[in-house]
């Protein structure tokens, strides 16, 4: 993902579009998902490419009407932004798809672990990280439920200006960070009274094993990797 | 004067892997002054239904309608349908913010631009209703009791004076005492002041004793609607779909199984005291 951004020319773009799609069609993410995943980035797209256009300044001038010039160099770099937000997306969908929280974690715990060396609480930052991602649908639920308990007394969350609608935002904030607040206590009194201390000595019920897909990915990655490389550097 | 629910649908999540179909055509008059019961295992979608009532869930767009007196539940009516429908969720006190009971009691009020002493009336009045303590009104709402903290939330719907009141397993967490409390403040209200009560609840007893029309949902629809004798009498139904009837209707089942004469039209202790006196008349049984 990190390496999309890194791409600069033509062929690289190619290059990581066909990863990407080939990586989604193995996954059998069906298609309408990956879809509805990038329709929240269509504002966000619109906007980068209308800034693009208007102020990116080049040699060739296609449009002029008034101040607003366009130029062509304008227009590709827009396309190029277009393609790489949409890979950025779909492949963090892949990601997120395909692979558990639990699993995400875990493989960031063993990466991170010759940290250990240099004194990085590496235990501690994945269970930090595997609890905020495991609360973050009760969250969303919570608010829900509670947006709805105080429309059901007279709470109005649309209309007004910008300044009634965040206060208006106050019944809804307060209780949800009072709640979060306390699961969070719950949860400490829950871990303790199992006896948690931390990573120290802590053994995996799910060990997480090296595998042949894993193998394949790997090369596949480092491929990847090192084509993109050589594109930069020699086209 | 009625809440309808005509050919209702509602699914959740449309269109992903996750589509659930919680309510599937559903018919339904709720008419003034009644007190009906809904009842239906968990996940069955007695909440999804009842958020129907007031707006805050609308059925599959070209699938059904909800009307509220008359009036369809749209953009512009919702307000007056939320002023007329209050709904108590599960477990209430999760939405109290403010920094007194007083001030969350009224904060449904704060639209209506009322004066003070009106206010004030509407929120001792609900806090009465409720069997709220009036020495609690200045005290913040987070150093109360989990059954306190019920109450206030009830009372900030009530002090909207709904017409229609919902309470979604009003009694679920508190003792027998506060249980009790709650359904009885709920027929005081239906009594009293003409208030159309929809209670969803677990509890089967109480059902009986306090609800004269029960709605058993099963799986998004509705499979009996009747009066509580006539719903609890169908108990081979309701075994089916994994419902409960009253302990005391087991009991003069059972006692059918020993003398075929015994009346097993028996829902409620009322029910029970009557059905004995009525046998002991007839000589089924000697006392
Ligand atoms: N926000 C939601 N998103 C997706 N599915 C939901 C949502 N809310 C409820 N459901 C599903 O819809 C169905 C009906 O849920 P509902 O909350 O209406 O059940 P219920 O009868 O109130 O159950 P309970 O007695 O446990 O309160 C359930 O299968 C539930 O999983
Ligand atoms: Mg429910």
């Amino acid at each position: 993902m990190v390496l999309i951004l890194i791409v600069n020319n033509i062929w690289g773009y190619v290059l990581a579009s066909v990863f990407v799609l080939g990586s989604l069609a193995v996954s059998k993410i069906p298609p309408k998902m990956i879809v509805k995943s990038l329709k929240p980035m269509v504002v966000f797209i619109i906007f980068t490419v209308f800034f693009n256009l208007l102020f990116f300044q080049g040699d060739e001038l296609i449009l002029k009407l008034g101040f607003v010039k366009i130029y062509l160099e304008g227009i590709i770099f827009s396309a190029k932004m277009i393609v790489r937000i949409i890979l950025l997306v779909s492949s963090a969908t892949l990601l997120t798809f395909t692979t558990t929280s639990v699993n995400i974690t875990d493989g960031l715990e063993s990466l991170m672990r010759p940290l250990e060396k240099i004194k990085v609480p590496v235990h501690d930052i994945a269970m930090m990280m595997s609890i905020a991602l495991r609360f973050i649908p009760t969250f969303a639920e919570e608010t829900d439920k509670i947006m709805k308990a105080q429309a059901s007394r007279g709470a109005d969350f649309e209309t007004g200006n910008i300044f009634t609608r965040i206060k208006s935002y106050v019944p809804l904030l307060v209780p949800l960070v009072v709640g979060a607040f306390k699961r969070a206590e719950d949860m400490a009194t829950a871990m303790e009274s199992r006896c948690y201390r931390g990573g120290e000595g802590r053994t995996k019920f799910r060990v997480l094993t090296f595998g042949k897909s894993d193998l394949v990915i790997l090369i596949g990655t480092v491929l990847f990797t090192a084509a993109i490389i050589l594109l930069n550097v020699f086209l | 004067m009625s809440i309808q629910l005509n050919n209702v649908t509602h699914t959740y999540m449309p269109g992903t892997p996750f589509e659930k179909v919680a309510l599937e055509n559903i018919n339904l008059e709720i008419k003034e002054g009644e007190f009906v019961a809904v009842i239906g295992h968990t996940g069955c979608g007695k909440s999804t239904l009842v958020q129907h009532f007031n707006g805050l869930l609308k059925p599959d767009s070209g699938k059904g309608s909800v009307i509220v007196d008359g009036v369809g539940i749209e953009k512009k009516t919702l307000v007056d349908v939320r002023k007329k429908v209050g709904l108590v969720f599960q477990y209430p006190e999760h939405q109290l913010f403010e920094q007194t009971v007083y001030k969350d009691i009224a904060f449904g009020l704060r639209k209506l631009k009322l004066s003070e002493e009106e206010e004030a009336k509407r929120v001792f009045e609900a806090a009465d209703m409720v069997g709220l303590d009036r020495n609690l009104m200045d005290r913040s709402v987070y150093e109360l009791s989990g059954g306190q903290k019920r109450r206030v939330a009830i009372a900030g719907v009530l002090v909207m004076k709904p017409s229609y009141l919902v309470l979604d397993e009003p009694a679920a967490g508190l003792d027998p005492e506060g249980k009790n409390d709650m359904l009885r403040f709920a027929k005081k209200l239906n009594r009293e002041h003409g208030t159309t009560i929809v209670l969803i609840s677990h509890c089967m007893e109480d059902v009986a004793d306090y609800a004269g029309r029960v709605i058993v949902m099963d799986d998004g629809k509705i499979i009996l609607d009747g009066t509580s004798q006539y719903v609890f009498s169908k108990h081979e139904l309701l075994k089916s779909i994994d419902l409960d009837i009253p302990e005391i209707t087991k009991l003069f089942l059972e006692l059918k199984k020993l003398n075929p004469d015994v009346d097993d039209n028996v829902f409620t202790v009322d029910d029970a005291v009557n059905a004995i006196e009525s046998m002991r008349l007839k000589g089924v049984c000697r006392l």
